[in-house]
């Protein structure tokens, strides 16, 4: 199926795509991985931890050991919550967090496919700027047990506020997607 | 008190409930808002495929809030992370601030830095103030336990902005207890609700949230509040995470703003808690009127 996250893929020709990462997988492991002393403090208080075998120390052990390629096909990337106490209880001020998700980005911009929710997300938010349409919710007064289904309006809300044109929010978007792997990351 | 609120997806389309209660509760402690149009999505849940279009859509969204001239307050902890986080970038990189800007130019937008990105947690604790809520209640809810749920975004990372502390956090107890509540402390006070798993394993994330709530009702503790709307939904759903975990889970969760506007005396209803899942009705029946202020 050709989605958005393939077109991003497509969007830099695979030379570029392959410098760049190169030099940020590089940036990442001379400033902050080169620190790890294996301590585990990341992986004790990770959540993925307890669940899906997401051993954040591990990570950066394979990733300062150059198994880059073994850990972009790697499914446990994505298992990754983003709660960063990684990141906050690290005594090297390293970031696991931020290695697990250049991991992804690269992944994506490589071709290899994200779990199917990135996908659908991301169509979503093409297509309307926000993630679905205001659905109408079951509401049951406390006061008289009435049910009915309520949409903004009926709780008395104003309406929703999403992109007013929405030919240019896609275009403005699609050119900011396609941007992903270009000059530096964030 | 003015600000350009800034609702994000899941409160815009579907967490009703947390808009009704936190327009009125707030309402009443004098803080206004300015609601906006044209906004979209924060860009948290495709952060990670595509950081260059997450920093796009978080500086698309700042950028029409700073037209009002306006801080922006935020009431969902994803959203305040992701703003906070596009900010931080877009502050200190002049380079991406100038990409960023090249795209926003075709919808006539310009990111500026110029407003501050605020959630709802530290406008109450920090702006409003506990004395000034204390003096707005008519009911106080002595004694019942009430455990906060922070939700990851709302402390985490730190450096990005002001927050409370990462790893103790203490606004959202300090607020509880102002409603007479106790808010006893918990060893999974810092779990996460699971939700970000949804996009990948929900079972696993049910489980996550099946887990703490299933944790806080064996502890005896009568109440969860949060502060999130993708927190509220993992914890107030309580008959898809106890099926998950294969328990009978029945612990009232609500907003924070809830359980304040039921202190202020307003209407139930008004406050949206016909909407939430979990058995909320033993918290509404709870409650004494609150000796009137000295």
């Amino acid at each position: 199926m050709a989605n958005l996250v393939d077109q991003m893929s497509a969007a830099e020709s695979a030379a570029d795509v392959y410098k760049l990462e190169q030099r940020m997988l590089k940036e990442m492991k001379e400033n902050i991985t080169d620190q790890c002393v294996q301590c585990v403090k990341c992986t004790a208080g990770c959540p993925a931890m307890k669940l899906l075998e997401l051993h954040p120390h591990e990570v950066m052990a394979l990733f300062n050991l150059g198994f880059t390629e073994e850990l972009l096909k790697s499914e446990v990337i994505w298992t990754c919550l983003t709660c960063f106490k990684c990141k906050e209880r690290c005594p090297q001020k390293v970031a696991p967090v931020d290695v697990i998700l250049l991991l992804r980005s690269i992944a994506v911009a490589r071709g290899i496919p994200p779990p199917a929710g990135f996908a659908s997300v991301l169509q979503a938010l093409m297509d309307r700027g926000i993630i679905q349409e205001p659905v109408e919710v079951m509401l049951k007064s406390v006061k008289t047990g009435k049910k009915k289904f309520s949409d903004r309006t009926g709780c008395s809300l104003p309406a929703a506020s999403r992109p007013k044109d929405l030919d240019k929010f896609k275009e403005a978007f699609t050119n900011a997607l396609v941007q992903a792997m270009s000059e530096e990351g964030s | 008190m003015k600000y350009a609120l800034y609702l994000g997806c899941a409160i815009t389309t579907e967490a009703y409930s947390y808009e009704m209660s936190a327009r009125e509760t707030l309402g009443r402690l004098g803080v206004e808002f300015a609601d906006l149009e044209g906004y979209s999505c924060c860009g948290v849940t495709i952060r990670s495929i595509n950081p260059f279009a997450f920093l796009y859509l978080s500086a698309r969204n700042i950028a029409i809030a700073e037209t009002s001239g306006l801080d922006i307050m935020t009431f969902c902890t994803g959203c305040r992370m992701t703003l906070l986080e596009a900010k931080h970038v877009l502050d200190h990189n002049d380079k991406m601030r100038e990409r960023v800007n090249a795209v926003l130019a075709s919808e006539g937008l310009e990111y500026k830095g110029a407003s501050q990105v605020k959630h709802i947690l530290e406008l109450l604790h920090d702006t409003i103030g506990l004395e000034k809520i204390k003096s707005s209640l008519v009911r106080r809810f002595d004694g019942l336990k009430v455990v906060p749920h922070y939700g990851c975004h709302a402390i985490r990372p730190s450096g990005i902005g002001p927050q409370d502390d990462p790893e103790d956090p203490q606004k959202l107890d300090d607020l509880i207890r102002v409603l007479g509540a106790e808010a006893p402390y918990y060893p999974q006070k810092l779990d996460c609700c699971g939700a970000p798993l949804l996009l990948k394993n929900d079972n696993a994330a049910f489980t996550m949230s099946g887990q703490k709530v299933k944790a806080i009702q064996d502890y005896g503790f009568e109440a969860i509040v949060t502060i999130c709307p993708s927190c509220q939904k993992m914890l107030d759903t309580q008959d898809i995470c106890g099926r998950t975990i294969g328990a009978a889970l029945n612990v009232p969760t609500m907003y924070y703003t809830q359980l304040l506007g039921l202190a202020m005396g307003i209407e139930p209803d008004k406050l949206g808690l016909g909407m939430n899942v979990s058995p909320v009705r033993q918290i509404i029946d709870r409650g004494a009127p609150a000796p009137a202020p000295a």
